[in-house]
């Protein structure tokens, strides 16, 4: 072997062996400090926004008789007060309902009240202008955050409440997101009283 | 002989001048047309295109983001004045949006998005998160909440395949009563959808239920039920064709999500248009059109990938 095969040899291990000695290993799932780059976390978004998407709904919220129901498209931010005729309870217990009659209401319409623990549809995302699709990556993304509002909703504002048949014949007043099907107007909760 | 010589040239003078006269032409790339889904897009954007003074050219990648890579540079060397394109993969049509970007070719992206913003000059895309969120409950109501089923998968290349059985899954895997026997992927097509029923419902005569990530294998499986004699199977699909909408009626399926590509489409002629004429811009490069749930209640307002609806 030639003295110069040699010496190339000796400064390859010797690299190779600084390489090794010097590399930082960075354990999975903490990429992201040195990177830069966050992994999406819907939930964490969510809770953030959680109560400017609060206060805007409240704001915007019109009384549900000066709302054409018609008109609801991907849903409008309403407020109605009525009385609870009807507690419903669907798959086992893990869709639960009110049906409300607003006062002083006299349409054609039926109102239901989500009260969860599964939400259907995203009325809430969809009302809020506090972030919207093009903040995220992609559609995924973009449902996933409507997911993770509705399940902040429920745990701040429905599963405190333990609503039961027991709420049937009380005065609600509620504040939300309304999208209709039909007849059937549906709200999704931000706020609820009961009398 | 002259004579002849001249005509000769004179028709091509006249012929050229027609072409220049023209606004330049449009490519229009899309997947296969053997799903009318994909025909539509061509169907719809062809005569759009040309009825705003464009030649328009139509295309196909077949899914194959080399071939797809090799219509670009077609378009760019036909100095195409842009590009509609449904593409071929969310990471793997980048490269070819880019390219034409470089090239000064302004591409318009529709039905499916890319994994890449300030590429494109418009993402316009159908709401497959939210139509299939949409017909999940549905489904989930006719299955009365509980059950076994299978899921028919699509191409699992192409990001509309995760997009939508996420969001099956967002709907359905709330309801621990309702479990998934058998996942497979039918690539979107509907004789191997046919075919991969005929094989779970011998496996799984349990099941009760079959979500599909398209219409094509909807109907496919939809068939291989009939011909099973299982027509308490409930089905569901997305796209909202014509043949979906058939078994609909009959009480074969028990709905689809309507994306509404004709509508997608001409939106897409429409902002190309205006950003060649004077370089107008819309508003978000991401735009995303909603689906609509459709089931018997409203099956009969749907035609040729149009709700009317409402």
């Amino acid at each position: 072997m030639s003295k110069s095969k040699i010496i190339i040899i000796v400064v390859c291990v010797a690299l190779v062996a600084f390489l090794c000695l010097s590399a930082k290993v960075i354990d999975k799932g903490t990429e992201g400090q040195y990177t830069g780059e966050v992994a999406f976390d819907a939930g964490a978004s969510s809770s953030d926004d959680w109560s400017a998407i609060v206060d805007e709904i409240t704001t915007a919220a019109q009384d549900i008789g000066a709302v054409d129901l018609d008109a609801l498209g991907d849903g409008k931010a309403v407020t109605l007060k009525g009385s609870v005729t009807e507690f419903i309870s669907k798959a086992n217990g893990k869709k639960n309902s009110i049906a409300v009659v607003p006062e002083g209401y006299s349409g054609d319409k039926t109102f239901v009240v989500q009260l969860g623990s599964i939400y259907s549809g995203t009325a809430v995302r969809d009302v809020q202008s506090v972030k919207a699709f093009a903040d995220f990556t992609n559609q995924t993304e973009w449902s996933a955050y409507a997911k993770a509002l509705n399940s902040q909703l429920h745990e701040l504002v429905v599963a405190p409440l333990a609503i039961d048949d027991g709420v049937v014949g009380k005065t609600v007043t509620i504040t939300g997101a309304a999208v209709a099907s039909g007849s059937e107007v549906t709200i999704t909760p931000i706020a609820i009283t009961i009398e | 002989m002259k004579k002849i010589l001249t005509i000769v040239l004179a028709l091509i003078m006249v012929m050229s001048l027609a072409a220049a006269s023209a606004e330049g032409i449009i490519y229009i790339i899309t997947p296969s047309t053997s799903n009318p889904f994909f025909k539509t897009e061509q169907d719809v954007g062809a005569p759009a295109a040309e009825a705003l003074g464009y030649e328009a050219k139509c295309f196909s990648h077949d899914d194959d983001a080399q071939t797809q890579l090799q219509l670009f540079e077609a378009a760019i060397n036909d100095k195409a004045v842009a590009i509609i394109c449904d593409n071929a993969g969310a990471d793997a049509s980048i490269e070819a949006v880019r390219m034409a970007s470089e090239a000064g070719i302004p591409t318009f992206l529709i039905d499916r998005e890319i994994n890449e913003s300030g590429l494109a000059i418009a993402q316009i895309v159908a709401d497959n998160a939210q139509g299939a969120a949409a017909i999940a409950e549905k489904w989930v109501e006719a299955m009365d909440y509980e059950g076994k089923y299978a899921e028919l998968l699509g191409l699992e290349s192409d990001t509309n395949c995760h997009v939508r059985s996420d969001n099956y899954h967002a709907v359905i895997d709330e309801y621990d009563t309702l479990e998934m026997v058998a996942q497979q992927s039918a690539n979107w097509d509907q004789t191997l959808a046919y075919e991969k029923t005929e094989a779970i419902l011998q496996e799984h005569p349990e099941i009760t239920g079959i979500i599909c990530g398209n219409d094509t294998m909807a109907c496919g499986a939809t068939q291989a039920c009939i011909d099973a004699g299982r027509d308490d199977i409930k089905i569901i699909g997305l796209d909202g064709s014509d043949e979906a909408a058939a078994y609909i009626k009959d009480g074969k399926m028990v709905g689809t999500a309507l994306q509404q590509i004709a509508a997608i489409t001409e939106l897409a002629i429409q902002q190309a248009d205006a950003y060649i004429k004077d370089g107008t811009k819309p508003e978000t490069e991401k735009q995303l059109v909603p689906c609509v749930a459709i089931t018997a209640e409203n099956v009969d307002k749907l035609s040729a990938f149009v709700y009317s609806g409402d």
